[in-house]
């Protein structure tokens, strides 16, 4: 039996109930309320903007400040918080008074942004890609043991309920070891609001295998509990060829023990707003199957998330919260957060140039 | 229609009392060549299904139809003997080993009177209704596809006769990617109509170990594989074929595509549709609409293949398909073994080889 960590659950029986990076644990007098843990969020597009509905749900959890170089984005985003204050320095994310910066800024920005919270003693939730170079993440990673503070990187799909109990079964054992993947993600069509900006450019999101092309290989890192070595990504242009970007794509991935993988992404499903999200993973001693075809779904406009994958933001939210109470670590585990991002940035590397690609070669 | 089992090793157990089910269908008896390996296989199937067993040269004479069912290695030299003396000829999986083999099939088949055809699985209901589906501009252009085979346990006699007839390269050619990879290769051009051009493969051989403990890593093929096809006109494919403790199924084999269509797509389950029941004591069963698709398609495969014959007709699947899928597996095992690199398919050169 495995111990991959699965928030919302009890710690690993016969491990310390503390959590390896203390959190700010509030007085447990009985009737004192515990004071709210207070979120700058930095960025105010569309994820920022997730993230803030996903805070509105979870109790303890409370914006605080918004920061972006656009003043009206920032007021409008704020607008949707009693209290929350804004602001367009940076710096007034990790200031006194905030117990947590999101950073929810075009991935560029994020090491930078990252470092510098850690290093005011601010927890940060970072949206992914945790950076665009593998020697920035590890930047971040070392700030964040250097300060002592809870990094938790934004890997929403870990958070859907279907991976989730996808986790428990495989770290019940159900599985065996596992040892081949097959993931399908399909969306209908390209993501919303993301073919306007930075995604568009390679520079500043990594491209379109290493922003989206991060949480499938994540996902299959922590499942599998194997880091990526050896990536073959094709690109696909369907609703876009014209774009400077693929709008879908494939990857075949090695993994370190041998295991094999084969991730799909595509954004070619002709209705907007729907899903195909199937998983197979076989193991020495069985394996487990999932499709949202087996789901209810609605025939009518506009359609709503399977419920496999609905509410991952605000389970994540859940889970930061949890984290900064000092019940739980946070779940993108350092090594996992460097494999991944190191496999998708190889995966990139693999699309542009049309081979197959070591991951330690971008390391 | 007179059949003859052309060396009674792989699938010819199962085959033979289906074909006996059929219509019009007349399993003359079972033959092999002297110097076979696998005479006494002959001979038991002979024996246990009670039909004649018979002298290579005299059951080609009195057949119309060549079942051909040695272990993979040998489907070539016996199919070109049934295909010189004018015989129609059924293949089974894989109809070739390599590319060399399937152009030698296919310039025998352009000489012979008989036509020629290998075993597949395009006739699984699901695949044909995705046929029609994508046939109909239902979906528009097709863009992408996505295949996946997987065996379901060991290699007991209950799914293979012997492993080595998967295992042991000198008689399968190969390992799963040989045993599997022609079924998405074929149905990933039944559907597309589109050659490929370029193969990515990682696989589990050596030096990397078999993913499931099996047998393969003695013999040094792989358990499993992923691939990666470029198709003609920026079209796309991914193919994973194994063979897992479990599969998703309740038959030996799970299949499933997904087609991504320009505007709409489809989806295959070989399982589906299917109704489940469940007993007072807990137990439950999964019963294929229809019954089994393996079954199912092969007994169209039978069927339609007489009336190709009868008819005047193409098979389904002609000599250029099996070159085009043996191409395809050839070069995912030659990028498999360069640890990836991309490797385009072989084409048919013409007139390179005779007869002999």
């Amino acid at each position: 039996m495995r111990s991959v960590p699965v928030p919302g659950e009890a710690a690993v029986p016969g491990e310390p109930e503390e959590p390896e990076e203390p959190g700010q644990k509030e007085s447990e007098d009985p009737g004192q309320r515990p004071r709210d843990h207070r979120v700058a969020v930095l960025g105010a597009g569309a994820i920022a903007r997730d993230h803030v509905a996903a805070l509105a749900g979870v109790p303890g959890m409370r914006l605080a400040h918004v920061v972006d170089r656009h003043p009206e984005r920032a007021v409008a985003l704020a607008a949707l918080a009693e209290g929350a204050t804004w602001s367009t320095d940076p710096a007034s994310a990790w200031s006194d008074g905030i117990d947590v910066t999101a950073v929810c800024t075009s991935p560029e920005s994020h090491a930078e942004f990252s470092v510098a919270a850690l290093q005011a003693g601010r927890a940060v939730l970072l949206e992914k890609p945790a950076a665009l170079k593998v020697a920035d993440v590890d930047r971040v990673l070392a700030a964040a043991e250097a300060a002592g503070r809870p990094l938790l990187v934004a890997q929403t799909a870990r958070f859907q309920p279907v991976h989730l109990e996808i986790a428990r079964a495989v770290a019940d054992g159900a599985i065996g070891t596992p040892r081949l993947a097959h993931l399908t993600w399909y969306t209908g069509h390209v993501w919303p609001g993301g073919w306007r900006g930075w995604q568009l450019n390679p520079a500043r999101s990594g491209g379109h295998v290493a922003h989206n092309g991060v949480h499938a290989l994540d996902l299959l890192t922590w499942l599998m509990d194997d880091e990526p070595v050896r990536v073959f990504a094709r690109p696909c242009r369907t609703w876009a060829p014209g774009m400077p970007t693929p709008d879908s794509f494939q990857i075949l991935v090695r993994f370190a023990g041998g295991a094999l993988a084969t991730v799909e992404l595509c954004y070619a499903l002709a209705a907007r707003g729907t899903f195909v999200r199937r998983l197979v993973l076989s193991g020495t001693a069985g394996t487990l199957h999932h499709s949202s075809e087996d789901e209810p779904r609605a025939h009518s406009a506009p359609p709503v998330a399977p419920a496999s994958i609905d509410g991952a933001m605000t389970e994540q939210t859940r889970h930061l919260r949890d984290v900064l109470d000092g019940v739980a670590a946070p779940l993108t585990a350092p090594h996992q957060v460097r494999a991944a991002l190191a496999a998708a940035l190889a995966a990139q590397l693999s699309a542009d140039e049309g081979r197959p690609v070591d991951v330690k070669e971008v390391c | 229609m007179r059949i003859l089992i052309a060396s009674g090793v792989r699938h010819a157990r199962d085959y033979v009392p289906l074909l006996r089910s059929l219509p019009g269908m007349e399993v003359i008896g079972c033959a092999d060549t002297a110097d076979s390996p696998f005479a006494e296989d002959s001979a038991a199937l002979a024996r246990t299904t009670g039909i004649p067993l018979l002298d290579l040269d005299q059951g080609l004479a009195s057949c119309d139809i060549a079942l051909v069912c040695s272990e993979p290695t040998r489907h070539v030299e016996l199919a070109l003997r049934a295909l010189e003396a004018d015989r129609h000829v059924i293949v089974d999986k894989p109809a070739a080993t390599d590319t060399c083999g399937a152009q030698r099939l296919w310039d025998a088949a352009d000489r012979s009177r008989g036509l020629l055809t290998a075993v597949h699985r395009l006739y699984s209901p699901q695949l044909v209704r995705a046929r029609r589906i994508v046939d109909s501009g239902a979906i528009g252009l097709p863009l992408a596809v996505d295949a996946e085979w997987l065996a379901a346990g060991g290699l007991d006699g209950t799914t293979v006769e012997r492993p080595e007839l998967v295992c042991d390269p000198a008689l399968s050619g190969g390992g799963e990617l040989m045993n599997f990879g022609w079924y998405p290769a074929l149905a990933v051009r039944h559907l597309t109509g589109l050659d490929v051009d370029e193969v990515v493969a990682f696989s589990s051989a050596a030096p990397h170990a078999p993913l499931f403990d099996g047998p393969h890593g003695a013999h040094g093929v792989e358990d499993a594989a992923v691939l990666s096809l470029r198709l003609r006109n920026g079209v796309v494919a991914t193919a994973t074929v194994a063979r897992t403790p479990a599969g998703i199924g309740p038959a030996p084999v799970s299949s499933t595509l997904r087609v991504l269509g320009s505007h709409g797509h489809v989806l295959a389950d070989e399982d589906a549709p299917s109704v489940s029941v469940r007993g007072a004591d807990g137990a439950g069963v999964s019963r294929q609409v229809g019954g089994p698709a393996g079954v199912t398609a092969l007994r169209r495969l039978f069927t339609e293949f007489r009336d190709d014959i009868r008819h005047g007709r193409t098979p389904l699947v002609t000599a250029a398909d099996i070159h085009a899928a043996v191409a395809v597996v050839e070069a995912a095992l030659s990028s498999a073994r360069r640890n990836g690199a991309p490797v385009a398919p072989a084409v048919r050169t013409v007139g390179t080889t005779t007869g002999a």
